[in-house]
């Protein structure tokens, strides 16, 4: 099958239509696109089409079964800076709003494995001057040209095919994605860390972030997310909160590598105001391995969607990912994965802790193409619930069009082991402690995979700093 | 009598299980005084309420104490929790320790061995330094270096899972040792070793309470008391003759 043929398998395709785009973003988009730089025009006008097909979300839609669209449809609009008359958008403009982030609060988010190897995005723009980095990665903008012509068919594809409208308007709005390339048959010395700042100021920030791994390369790209305290200054930014979106779309070439792992913003009150809407969009070609950790602790509305496709035989792709939810934070992973060629493996290992009145979902759904025989693919979803009002939903699913495979997939919920609990007090480790090391070996199955010890490090501390207050309340209900 | 001659004085303990309304008594009043130095060694039939006693004593939340006390050097210890009674020096070897998958055997011993140092008023050890204690344990264990990288008793066999039991002993060096069925399930090599284990603890500041099926522990560690417990008391008490006497003769014709 050619690579065209196999990238026009069904997606996960809804039956009812979806609303239409507004007009304001129908107006808006095309002159958005034409007022921006040539060379992201192809990208832009592909997930237009994409948008305009798929429309916005709407109550009743399969990407979102458990999430109430009418919690994030507001920050949907075209960007301010979009709109034909400034009279109309009294709120200051995101790029003039958000300031950049001081050294201190940039050396606060290195970890130890990347000290010299990192590049800052600034509500998805990046910002070459703040970065710093080696020659083992090359770091470009989209509109540069530097992204193989390959790979950019590809990215144009994928954006064509995208079915996730939030997705499409990143790809539509990111004023010129970040481009790191790794040549073939490079092993760089250590990871790559890319910084995303949030400011907050506007109603939603858009990035793309195209990540490129060239034949038999071998690299990590580490991911964190935060928040620039005392930014938002638009007292509307404040009250509705702002939605960042953050779209990665990782291309592995033959026989590469890529690990990437990515932590969500932690422990600022910012999370319970904003929304996260992150999607990875992955693309394997023959022996290619890919393994993805992504942690986080949620956020009013944290999204993140997994597009994986396995395009090339013999291809590999580990998707993990660790929840730890307080208050009423609420965290969805959306994974489609497609088996479209036989003899690939994939693997998927969610795992999540739900305290007070938090809300944690996992919809998962491995498709296999007829012609993908000896597939091998397995799901796990385990839920912790650490209070009785706390809600988590699981929804694994499996599409098999072939007749020669193994698929598994599995999920649980349940509380803290009272037996483990007190055969650890009974060592002497106070209730709180004994909780707190429990929760933490319950998802250190997917920290483990993160195996960067600064990273990891991170992970561990602003998890269990998470959920520091919340252990000894919830061991009264046990 | 004073109190502070015994370190463990339970007395008329009575003990239930299960939600109210649906209470089965387990313990009938048992009476048990165990002086510093001793070893005493319980033994009864299945169902006995053996392991109930370790529990109760070591403050296992799902039993009730209906009547009667445990005093601990002294102390009145029912009102503690499980882990305040470890700190004071309790330590309960299971018969059936948990696996805890995700908690790192070594890791959780340091934890468990700086809770110890802290309640008595010394520093925690930083992990090079309790790596050497923790080496020379495992040593005289005869327990090699992978145990440290393994979660908690995770897919440990029987025999590794009591030996680590004996380890966690010998790290938090407890002034008393309660080991129920320490000796189940173990071959004649293993049973060596932690008999030797056991038998490291011994001394004039400590007490050790064996609960066994078998009289066969006894033949490694010799007990100063030997109780038989059986219905929820102890029914008899003697020196250890008592316990071969039981290994010939069953405990039908003290239980008639």
């Amino acid at each position: 099958m050619t690579q065209a043929a196999l990238l026009n398998q069904p997606r996960f395709m809804r039956e009812e239509p979806q609303p239409a785009i507004t007009p304001a973003q129908a107006a808006a988009i095309p002159r958005w696109i034409e007022a921006g730089p040539p060379a992201l025009a192809d990208i832009r006008s592909a997930a237009f089409g994409a948008l305009r097909k798929t429309g916005l979300p709407h109550k009743g839609s399969e990407d979102f079964t458990f999430i109430r669209v009418g919690e994030f449809l507001p920050h949907l609009g075209p960007p301010a800076e979009t709109r034909p008359e400034p009279s109309e958008t009294p709120q200051p403009l995101a790029k003039n709003a958000a300031r950049l982030p001081t050294l201190e609060e940039l050396e606060s988010q290195l970890v130890a494995e990347a000290k010299d190897a990192y590049l800052v995005l600034v509500d998805g723009v990046y910002h070459a001057g703040l970065s710093k980095f080696g020659s083992d990665f090359q770091v470009s903008t989209l509109s540069e040209g530097k992204l193989g012509a390959e790979a950019r068919a590809t990215l144009e594809h994928i954006a064509a095919e995208e079915t996730d409208a939030v997705a499409a308007l990143g790809m539509i709005f990111s004023r010129d994605p970040l481009v790191i390339q790794v040549a073939a048959k490079t092993v760089p010395a250590g990871p790559l860390l890319v910084l995303h700042f949030h400011t907050g100021s506007g109603t939603r920030s858009d990035a793309l972030v195209v990540c490129y791994a060239g034949k038999h390369s071998q690299s990590e790209i580490l991911v964190r997310h935060s928040t620039l305290g005392d930014s938002v200054t638009s007292a509307q930014a404040v009250a509705t909160g702002s939605l960042e979106n953050v779209h990665t779309v990782a291309l592995l070439d033959e026989g590469s590598s890529l690990r990437f792992l990515e932590a969500g913003a932690f422990g600022d009150e910012s999370l319970n105001r904003d929304l996260h809407f992150r999607k990875f969009t992955a693309r394997l070609q023959r022996d290619s391995r890919l393994v993805a950790v992504s942690a986080h602790t949620g956020s009013r509305l944290t999204r993140n969607s997994f597009a994986v496709d396995l395009a090339g035989e013999g291809a590999e792709a580990e998707i993990n990912g660790a929840v730890v939810l307080i208050g009423g934070r609420q965290s969805h992973n959306f994974v489609r994965l497609r088996h479209l060629v036989p003899h690939c493996v994939s693997r998927q290992l969610f795992k999540s802790v739900a305290a007070d009145q938090s809300r944690s979902s996992v919809d998962g759904a491995i498709y296999v193409a007829k012609h993908a025989q000896q597939t091998n693919a397995y799901q796990i979803i385990n839920n912790l619930m650490l209070s009785d009002e706390a809600r988590a939903d699981s929804k694994p699913q499996l599409m098999i069009h072939a007749d020669d495979v193994k698929c598994s997939h599995g999920s649980t919920s349940g509380k803290l082991d009272p037996a483990q609990q007190f055969y650890l007090e009974s060592r002497g480790l106070p209730p709180m402690q004994a909780r707190a090391l429990l929760t933490v070996a319950f998802i250190a199955e997917v920290l483990g995979k993160a195996d960067k010890a600064g990273f990891r490090a991170v992970l561990d501390h602003a998890l269990l700093d998470t959920l520091k207050d919340r252990l000894p309340a919830a061991a009264k209900g046990a | 009598m004073t109190t502070q001659t015994y370190m463990l004085e339970v007395k008329d303990l009575e003990a239930t299980i299960g939600e109210p309304g649906d209470l089965t008594q387990i313990l009938k009043g048992i009476h048990l005084s165990v002086k510093p130095g001793e070893v005493h060694a319980i033994m009864g039939p299945n169902g006995s309420g053996k392991s109930t006693l370790s529990k109760v004593i070591a403050g296992h939340p799902d039993y009730h104490v209906s009547k009667g006390e445990v005093l601990f050097n002294g102390e009145n210890i029912l009102e503690l929790e499980a882990d305040q009674r470890s700190r004071k020096g309790i330590f309960l070897g299971f018969q059936y320790p948990v696996e805890i998958p995700g908690v790192n055997n070594a890791e959780f011993l340091r934890m468990a061995y700086n809770q110890r140092r802290k309640a008595e008023g010394k520093e925690e050890a930083d992990p090079l330094d309790f790596e050497e204690i923790l080496d020379a344990k495992m040593k005289a264990l005869d327990m090699d270096d992978r145990y440290k990288d393994r979660a908690i008793n995770e897919g440990f066999s029987g025999g590794e899972k009591k030996r680590n039991e004996i380890l966690q002993m010998a790290v938090l060096d407890p002034a008393l040792a309660i080991l129920d069925e320490t000796d189940s399930g173990l071959d004649v090599d293993a049973l060596k070793i932690v008999a030797g284990g056991i038998n490291r603890l011994r001394g004039p500041g400590k007490a050790i309470v064996l609960i066994t099926h078998y009289q066969r522990l006894l033949d490694y560690v010799q007990p100063d008391v030997v109780h038989v417990l059986s219905g929820g008391k102890i029914i008899k008490t003697g020196g250890k003759e008592l316990a071969l006497e039981v290994e010939k003769q069953g405990y039908d014709w003290l239980v008639k």
